[in-house]
């Protein structure tokens, strides 16, 4: 018996030792909508702004974030994603929302260097509105974002021309604002 | 006592398998909610959100106010969306015939009339199908797939045909999730006419790929081979979303490699293919980082390599590209990679990471080695060369004004992400720079890290 109880106090050592280092799991799976990310984080549904929120707890994570069947079942035809990173340098956002389900994202980062987008709006999420999209602390220092992508998409209120880009592109990037079906691609 | 030794040793063992599954669920599971229903606590209809009242009125736009890193304001279970009753049907009718087209607001309310099978609904669907507004008709067709009306597949053989694209694709959709084999029996037929718009093949062919169907398979497939109609492969590509790796890895694999192929049409295979969650698609992207691909798709295939989440490659394969490439740009992508892959070999990585010269790929290198210590996923060989070779390092390139700023916030973050006692005074002096880049992020802790 006492031989048993060392096999369990063992096993349950290596048991807590791997769960501790085994921080393996970068993919959630909330309602429906799966986040992955390259570095440990956390994504969870927030009922105070009905959003998926994603946080990366490293620098120079790569985020993604697509829409299951189970999304669209619980989410229905749009889904409002919240990127919750001002403390955090993001290597890249991929926003891949469906036909069904579009995405409609709002957030702040510390600095971002792509964003790509598809069936995916920047701003006009249910909580915040029209006027508030994504951010990016460094763009107060004059930085840009280095390549921004949306396919099927809209950039509402120019938010995101004011926080990724700087004036100087803003003007140009309003022009370029596509309607929903059409393709914007702005590389810089 | 033998078989009491074995018994014993049996009854460990067992114990030992469930606290480990159970632990390692735990661990995996960490910062997930998973609450049991009943402790739930109540919750506001938040599939119908208010308007947005708290929005505020900033001008210019801005990102919003901010949230304290780590705290959610609830966490909650998003409640299941009510059927409409009579008030929303009539709302959705009014919405329907006052001329208003927001996107956001009619996917809401139409929507909401999937989850029905009253007639009111039904008759509001086939106004909208009669509707001037190319939106209201798509959506139509939408809710006709996801409803369970029974006249839904006869109103959508009728949406076929409908002179604007937009909406034969969303009819075609429809149909390819409530009935292929109708979807089939017109699609097929309509393919081999000829005259159907690009996105309406696209639609077709990737709405029956998605149930197996071998000939849509086949023909798909011919078009990536080919590749000399652009229009069409692209159109493919971006309707990829739910179709099998083992149709999507060798369609996009023939789309790289056709001879016919443009550049934007193998960036374009590159990236779906990092989407593709298969290991095949992971070392079919490896291999184009290796192989004599052209500079540009290398650093391609690198980046979509390193935007893969838990990416099941050996740290070997991993690093006898990022050894073997000459592209200064595509390793930094190759070492980025190595921060992402599932099972990360420390003792394999180190030798590649500390090899490193290049002052640009070198930061990229130290940003990995120091992320994968803070990831706890370090040995004690490269924990130990981290804080008294790398932080150093580290702390000069982000000082450094020779480096780009992309290569400075790498180092930073390196620093940062390892977390150590070095590494933590290091950041702690860049907060003191007076270098605005670095020193506003040096002052600012990461958020926590629950483990």
């Amino acid at each position: 018996m006492k031989s048993m109880w060392k096999a369990l106090v063992v096993a349950a050592a290596v048991s807590m030792f791997t769960a501790g280092t085994a921080l393996a799991g970068y993919t959630f799976n909330v309602t429906g909508v799966t986040v992955g990310m390259s570095c440990p984080g956390d994504a969870y549904y927030d009922g105070g702004d009905d959003s998926v929120t994603v946080e990366p707890y490293f620098d120079w994570c790569t985020l993604k974030v697509t829409c299951t069947p189970l999304g669209t079942a619980i989410w229905g035809w749009y889904a409002d994603v919240f990127i919750l990173a001002d403390d955090t340098i993001v290597k890249g956002i991929a926003m891949k929302g469906t036909n069904n389900t579009w995405f409609y994202t709002v957030g702040q980062t510390y600095d971002c260097l792509t964003l790509k987008g598809a069936y995916t709006n920047i701003g006009d999420t249910d909580a915040y509105g029209t006027d508030v999209g994504l951010g990016m602390d460094t763009s107060t220092m004059g930085w840009v974002a280095n390549a921004i992508s949306l396919k099927v998409g809209v950039c509402w209120a120019a938010c995101l021309a004011q926080v990724f880009f700087d004036k100087g592109a803003k003007g140009t990037l309003d022009e370029v604002l596509p309607a929903a079906g059409q393709k914007m691609l702005l590389e810089r | 006592m033998n078989l009491r030794r074995l018994y014993v040793l049996i009854a460990g063992a067992v114990a030992g398998i469930l606290l480990l599954a159970t632990a390692f669920y735990l661990g995996r599971h960490a910062g997930t909610p998973v609450q049991p229903a009943a402790a739930l606590p109540a919750l506001q209809p938040a599939a119908v959100p208010a308007p947005p009242a708290a929005a505020p009125e900033a001008t210019p736009a801005t990102a919003p106010a901010r949230r304290g890193a780590g705290e959610a304001s609830s966490r909650d279970r998003r409640e299941p969306v009510p059927p409409p009753g009579p008030a929303d049907l009539a709302r959705i009718r009014a919405l329907l015939h006052s001329g208003k087209v927001d996107p956001k607001l009619l996917r809401r309310e139409f929507w909401r009339l999937t989850k029905t099978t009253d007639p009111e609904a039904l008759a509001i669907l086939k106004e909208a199908m009669a509707s001037p507004v190319p939106q209201h008709r798509a959506l139509a067709a939408m809710a006709l797939g996801a409803g369970a009306f029974p006249e839904a597949t006869a109103l959508l053989r009728a949406l076929l045909q409908d002179p604007l694209p937009e909406v034969v694709c969303a009819a075609v959709r429809a149909l390819g999730e409530l009935d292929p084999a109708v979807l089939r029996q017109w699609g097929l037929p309509a393919l081999d006419a000829g005259g159907l718009p690009t996105a309406v093949q696209a639609e077709v062919l990737m709405a029956l790929a998605r149930h197996g169907d071998e000939v849509a398979i086949e023909r798909a497939m011919a078009a990536a081979v080919d590749a000399t109609d652009t229009g069409l492969v692209t159109a493919l590509l971006e309707r990829m979303t739910g179709v099998s790796a083992d149709v999507a890895v060798p369609m996009l694999q023939a789309v790289i490699a056709a001879p016919q192929g443009t550049a934007d049409l193998r960036a374009q295979a590159f990236d779906a293919l990092s989407d593709v969650s298969s290991p095949e698609a992971a070392a079919l992207l490896l291999q184009y980082t290796t192989q004599q691909a052209s500079v540009a798709d290398r650093r391609q295939a690198a980046e979509a390599l390193s935007s893969i989440p838990e990416a099941a490659l050996s740290s070997r394969q991993v690093c006898d590209a990022a050894t073997a490439e000459t592209d200064v740009s595509t390793r930094v992508s190759l070492y980025d990679a190595m921060r992402s892959l599932a099972t990360p070999d420390p003792a394999v990585l180190l030798p590649v990471l500390q090899a490193e010269q290049d002052p640009q790929a070198q930061a990229a290198a130290l940003l990995t080695a120091g992320t994968l210590v803070g990831m706890g996923r370090a040995d004690a060989a490269m924990q130990s060369w981290f804080d008294t070779d790398a932080v150093q390092s580290l702390e000069e390139m982000a000082l450094s004004s020779s480096l780009s700023r992309e290569s400075r916030l790498r180092a930073l973050g390196g620093l940062r992400n390892a977390g150590t006692p070095a590494a933590q005074a290091a950041v702690a002096r860049l907060a003191q720079c007076g270098d605005p880049l670095i020193q506003s992020l040096a002052a600012r802790p990461l958020p926590s890290r629950p483990r």
